[in-house]
């Protein structure tokens, strides 16, 4: 299968501190690649090396076969799509003027009717085209949240008529939204990988890790510690060892899918023998 | 009708009526400009009433020069029209300079000052105005109305380019060191006049005093055309970084991540202002508020949308300082007080009730 990105052995250094240690990763289309791991760990630096927000201080990211340096941002909107962990609106816009933005550079040029529909399609496909004539500042976290991955639809969909082999980068896209909008934006994401992208998103839920993940990736402390299918990456040692908090893996009801309930935090036990050997 | 279509027909609904209110505000601004226009060149020493002021304006469109010239004739054409143009036309591009400032520094509050312009073009003026003579010989005596203007159009466009390649870093300009390099070099320049008005005589004082409170009493037919020569071209290509600051709004990551140039975008924007307000403060001195009032008219009308805001704010903001030169002029007639008095005397109370919403919580930005 053709790889969408690519990266090879990708470092980046900033402040003499090494925050991403020789990662490499593919991204195939169709399929969904979630990436784990404590705070800290460099995944959102490694999201911003994929997307070109950073370039590498060694290696180096392709899409296609071309490395991502040579590709001016318009034509690198058309085959990535970002949605970045916060962001905050400095003008009272309305939310399907937020929408929109998706379209304002590469989609620009797209009849009105053609972009009229894009824009209603993914306001809807978001659940918020109730909210369209609202005032973007004034809504919920989740709901902006929710604003945002529209305006994410809309690129994509801009995107597509030009360029076919699309990524989709999410960071953290359901760590303010309810259950219901968790499981619908997994489910979404989980189709467009399904209609040919590929689909990384960086998560906290291990659960939902599990159960989206095509391709699981465990990043700690800079570097890619562990890489596959779920339910052969999530295991008792790894868990303890990454997150530093003491569990069981299960397994849930759909077979193959590890299930884990987090008992205690592991630095309890830690402290209290390195406070005990200090006095 | 499928769910989509219903879904298209709704949004079509919000974007109309957003295109009539759009419309409707375009007719509003561009009404008070002709009525504020029209009343700006009837008002003043000598009173002419609305229908002649049009029928002299039509004579001179049309190039048709009554046999004798009557005073009233002279009065529009020679002095008023070319004052009430320069307005216009300042006012358009002060108010332009504001909103791309906000936009760029994504804040409501931000002004064109911030950059650093009309600080060095002050500096530039004082040093013209006290230390002229003793560099320039006679020459500032003969040519006051070009060398003044000139240094500080200069002065302010260095001062500009100074506080960008301060900011600037393996070429990426950051916003929050231009912020602070701007207030660092705003202080510098401000001591540095206040320096040269210290040292200075009394009658460079007060032309240094009067020039920095601003007026639009030297509008010539040259000075509109040197004006018009910088700041036309730019008011005319400013709606085009309208959409790239819509998608700068969430900030530069996404702008770029949308597949914006975000470096460009920071550049042209900082330059086209630095030419616009510089040109402005050259030839009519420091008049402040109109680019922080007309952007705030035209956001609480119409949202946020900077291909909308920024041609409406031009139509506004030119407006509002027509309006208030006339005020300046007939107020304590037949003295004249500045301009920048005026727009700063109204401006202030405006800005501060901004701030009061937003401490509500309300932001209406």
């Amino acid at each position: 299968m053709t790889s969408i990105v690519k990266a090879n052995e990708v470092s980046f250094a900033a402040h003499g501190r090494l925050l991403v240690d020789r990662a490499t990763l593919i991204l195939e289309p169709c399929r969904l690649t979630v990436v784990i791991g404590p705070n800290g760990a460099g995944k959102s630096t490694l999201l911003k090396l994929l997307t070109g927000e950073l370039s590498p201080s060694r290696g180096d990211v392709l899409y296609g076969s071309q490395t991502i340096k040579h590709l001016p941002p318009w034509r690198l909107a058309c085959k990535r799509v970002v949605m970045a962990q916060s962001a905050s609106l400095a003008f009272p816009f309305r939310v399907h003027e937020v929408a929109r933005f998706g379209l304002t550079s590469i989609g620009h040029a797209l009849p009105g009717a053609e972009a009229k529909e894009i824009v209603a399609a993914s306001l809807a496909d978001t659940g918020t085209l109730h909210l369209a004539d609202r005032d973007f500042q004034t809504l919920s976290g989740g709901e902006q949240q929710r604003v945002r991955f529209a305006r994410v639809l809309c690129q994509l969909r801009a995107g597509h008529t030009i360029e076919k082999a699309q990524a989709l980068f999410l960071d953290e896209p359901i760590a303010s939204l309810d259950l219901e909008h968790q499981l619908a934006l997994m489910d979404q994401a989980r189709a467009i990988a399904n209609d040919g992208a590929a689909v990384l998103a960086i998560l906290h839920d291990l659960n939902v890790a599990a159960s989206f993940a095509d391709n699981l990736i465990v990043m700690s402390a800079g570097g890619i510690i562990a890489q596959g299918p779920p339910s052969a990456v999530i295991t008792d040692d790894l868990v303890v060892e990454v997150f530093r908090v003491h569990l069981r893996v299960g397994t849930a009801p759909t077979p193959n899918v590890p299930f884990v309930l987090p008992q205690h935090h592991v630095c309890k036990q830690h402290e209290a023998r390195s406070r005990f050997r200090s006095t | 009708m499928t769910a989509i279509e219903a879904d298209v027909a709704s949004l079509a609904r919000l974007v109309s009526r957003y295109r009539r209110r759009v419309a409707l505000a375009t007719g509003l601004g561009v009404c008070l400009c002709t009525a504020l226009a029209l009343i700006a060149l009837g008002e003043g020493a000598v009173s002419i009433p609305p229908q002649q002021v049009a029928a002299i304006l039509w004579e001179f469109v049309l190039g048709w020069t009554s046999s004798p010239q009557d005073r009233e004739t002279l009065v529009v054409t020679g002095i008023r029209l070319p004052r009430v143009l320069l307005g216009l036309e300042i006012g358009a591009a002060l108010a332009v300079s504001g909103a791309l400032m906000q936009g760029l520094f994504r804040n409501p509050l931000a002004d064109p000052g911030l950059i650093g312009v009309s600080s060095g073009a002050a500096f530039a003026a004082a040093v013209t105005l006290v230390l002229g003579d003793r560099f320039l010989g006679d020459t500032v005596g003969k040519l006051p109305f070009a060398i003044l203007p000139a240094s500080a159009f200069c002065g302010g466009v260095a001062a500009t380019l100074v506080i960008y390649t301060i900011a600037t870093r393996q070429g990426r300009t950051s916003m929050a060191t231009m912020l602070l390099a701007g207030l660092a070099l705003g202080a510098l320049a401000g001591a540095a006049t206040g320096l040269l008005s210290y040292v200075s005589d009394d009658k460079q004082l007060r032309d240094l005093t009067f020039w920095s409170l601003g007026n639009l009493n030297g509008g010539t037919w040259s000075k509109l055309g040197a004006v018009s020569f910088i700041t036309l071209p730019l008011l005319c290509a400013a709606p085009f970084l309208g959409r790239g600051l819509n998608a700068l709004s969430f900030g530069e990551a996404e702008a770029f991540h949308l597949g914006f140039r975000v470096e460009w975008i920071k550049a042209a924007t900082i330059f086209l202002v630095a030419l616009a307000v510089g040109a402005s403060v050259a030839s009519a001195g420091l008049i402040g508020f109109i680019g922080i009032v007309a952007p705030h008219i035209v956001r609480l009308a119409v949202g946020a949308d900077h291909r909308v805001l920024l041609p409406l704010s031009a139509l506004f903001g030119a407006a509002l300082l027509v309006g208030a030169d006339t005020l300046a002029r007939t107020l304590l007639a037949p003295a004249e007080l500045p301009v920048g008095i005026l727009t700063a005397l109204l401006g202030a109370p405006f800005f501060l009730w901004l701030l009061l919403r937003r401490a509500n919580g309300s932001f209406v930005a």
